[in-house]
């Protein structure tokens, strides 16, 4: 059987639009994200660092992630001192010290857990299925204290020193920018992501209350 | 010869006229190492502090706008501040300074005096205090003075200048608009404006002077057991009152209580509570000295010194204060008028009032001079005289003075000049 010229012709033609077009949406893709960077003003950030997050990604689900984030217990203070997750994600609790701990949530967490006396080298785990503040304490040892925040998505950023942020790979669109700190009331603003650029935010100190 | 000596002594030492100094220093270098600032930061040439140190007493010794940022000795925790969410299940949280707060004063001088034996001394050392101050947290602070060493003062109740706590923020999230302080302090009727401000070692005498054969020999600026209620209201307003026992060091000998009061009002500059200031950072070694304002006061005190076995002897002490800053120039006076009853005779009335001039010609480099009276309408002496003194700080932490006191009338004392050298450490 021969295939007539004009065949051929169509399925080149077929073949080079889809490639074309798979290209094409790929690339366009790639470019629907972009970056929000800024910077908190408050002296606060120097000691205690502030986390800077989108409220809600309308629409979409986030998994938690397949490896458990650690809140390690190394030389009576909690490490990492915040530690940001999506909400489902399972914690673990490492004791890394030479001493027992006794980990709880006071009222008021978005979480309440008491993980009970456990040794060195003991790793307890809790699974945090509600959004917001979790504060960790200790009940050998009062000085002890961090905080688990449990957010909608993964899109957030803990300051430096300086009170500078960056966070990458943000879908294009409008969303409430927020952000959480030990020391600060809650403090939002509205922020325009577009694919491939980065938009900046400034929280000034005159915007920042204490708690 | 000897005269050659004498000025060459003045000129390489300094000067000054000091009665009782060391009772309210609070240049305490505890506070320079907690937050790691200079003096400077909080004083002019010490005790004489910047509307920012005043700022920084009034909130119960914290840096206006968020103390803890600028703490840098990290404090030994009592408990996370979380523990807060727990209360009353547990103890309220608190903290630890990070160091003892210890501070040391130090203070040598050489006198001259007209007419006496022994016209020149060494007066070295004249005193040797230790200074303590801190917080416990936020919301209460600490203060203590104790002279380890001063020839004039023999009973330790006597060199006990002050303990007190204070307890701020007692209106909640309102930082200094009601503390209360309890434990041996100045009442707040003298403390706190000129004469905790002057740059001279010794005391204006409105809030020095006693009478004689009245129901007290207590001045206005005695140390007082007792509690006192103060604060800030709107940055600008700042108030004062309390209870005391009334005898000063000694032992009450009564249930009645001493009462005084004092209210201020501050137009420009920076207000009572720091409000408008700049940051510790930016003040240091700048013009931190400069507080273009004025501010006006009036303040009581009233005492009862009755008890069962003698007749009551009343007495207050009634005056307003003035001050005005600009640019380098500070101008300042306050007038007091006393009654003391005195039983069996006459009541005692009084006066005083001085007027007083200073100027910053450097940071390093003050000058003074004021004028002073008491009156009575008894047989106590009348005394009127002219202070005058340079302050030199050689750093920020090591103060020189000649202060040059001169009575108008030759009866009335013998004129002195005398040398400080002031430390802090």
């Amino acid at each position: 059987m021969q295939i007539s010229r004009t065949a051929i012709y169509i399925v080149c033609w077929v073949i080079a639009l889809t490639f074309f077009a798979v290209t094409n949406s790929l690339s366009a893709f790639a470019d629907e994200s972009g970056t929000i960077k800024g910077v908190v003003e408050t002296p606060w950030v120097k000691r205690y660092e502030a986390l800077v997050y989108i409220e809600n990604v309308k629409g979409t689900e986030f998994p938690p992630p397949k490896e458990n984030p650690f809140m390690s217990q190394k030389s009576l203070v909690f490490k990492p001192y915040i530690l940001p997750i999506v909400k489902g994600t399972t914690v673990d609790f490492t004791n890394n010290d030479d001493v027992s701990h006794n980990i709880f949530s006071p009222p008021g967490s978005a979480k309440r857990f008491n993980l009970g006396i456990y040794g060195v080298g003991v790793t307890r785990t809790v699974t945090f299925d509600g959004l917001g503040e979790v504060t960790l304490l200790c009940n050998v040892h009062s000085e002890m204290s961090g905080f688990i925040i449990v957010l909608q998505n993964p899109y957030f950023a803990l300051t430096d020193k300086k009170g500078n942020f960056e966070i990458k790979n943000v879908p294009a669109g409008t969303y409430k920018l927020k952000i959480w700190h030990e020391k600060l009331k809650d403090a939002s603003q509205e922020v325009v992501v577009e694919a491939g650029k980065t938009a900046s935010v400034e929280f000034k100190k005159n915007e920042l209350k204490s708690r | 010869m000897k005269r050659t000596i004498f000025w060459m002594l003045i000129l390489t030492v300094s000067f000054s006229f000091v009665e009782f100094f060391p009772k309210d220093a609070e240049a305490i270098p505890t506070f320079a190492r907690k937050y790691q600032t200079s003096c400077s930061t909080c004083h002019i040439a010490m005790p004489k502090r910047n509307a920012f140190g005043d700022a920084f007493r009034r909130l119960g010794y914290r840096i206006p706008g968020g103390d803890e940022t600028y703490v840098k000795e990290k404090p030994v925790s009592l408990g996370a501040e979380a523990w807060k969410k727990m209360w009353p299940e547990t103890i309220w949280p608190g903290v630890l300074p990070a160091t003892v707060p210890i501070s040391f004063y130090g203070h040598q001088r050489f006198i001259w005096t007209e007419d006496a034996n022994a016209k020149t001394t060494f007066d070295a050392p004249h005193e040797l205090e230790m200074l303590i101050g801190g917080n416990w947290g936020e919301k209460i602070s600490f203060f203590g003075e104790w002279l380890l060493y001063e020839k004039a003062f023999a009973d330790d109740r006597d060199k006990l200048g002050d303990l007190f706590v204070q307890f701020n923020d007692l209106l909640g999230n309102r930082p200094g608009m009601l503390n209360l302080k309890f434990g041996k302090f100045e009442t707040g009727a003298s403390h706190g404006f000129k004469d905790d401000n002057r740059l001279t070692p010794s005391h204006p005498m409105p809030y020095d002077y006693t009478v004689t054969g009245g129901g007290t020999d207590k001045s206005l600026r005695t140390k007082q057991a007792g509690l006192e209620l103060n604060g800030i209201i709107k940055s600008w307003f700042e108030y004062a009152f309390g209870i005391v026992n009334g005898n000063g060091t000694t032992d009450d000998n009564n249930s009645d209580k001493d009462l005084f009061y004092r209210v201020a009002y501050k137009f420009g500059g920076m207000g009572f509570d720091g409000s408008g200031g700049e940051s510790p950072e930016q003040l240091v070694m700048k013009d931190n000295w400069r507080d273009d304002s004025i501010t006006v006061g009036t303040f009581g005190y009233f005492g009862y010194p009755s008890n069962k076995s003698t007749p009551d002897e009343n007495y207050r002490r009634l005056g307003v204060d003035l001050r005005f800053q600009y640019d380098r120039i500070d101008l300042g006076g306050a007038v007091v008028f006393g009654k003391d009853e005195v039983v069996g005779g006459k009541d005692i009335k009084s006066s005083s009032f001085f007027v007083d001039a200073q100027y910053l010609f450097y940071p390093w480099l003050l000058g003074n001079v004021r004028y002073e009276a008491k009156e009575f309408d008894s047989t106590q002496e009348d005394i009127n005289a002219v202070v005058a003194n340079v302050t030199i700080l050689q750093r920020a932490n090591l103060r020189w003075n000649v202060e040059y006191n001169h009575y108008i009338e030759d009866s009335d004392g013998n004129d002195t000049v005398k040398a400080n050298l002031m430390f802090a450490f």
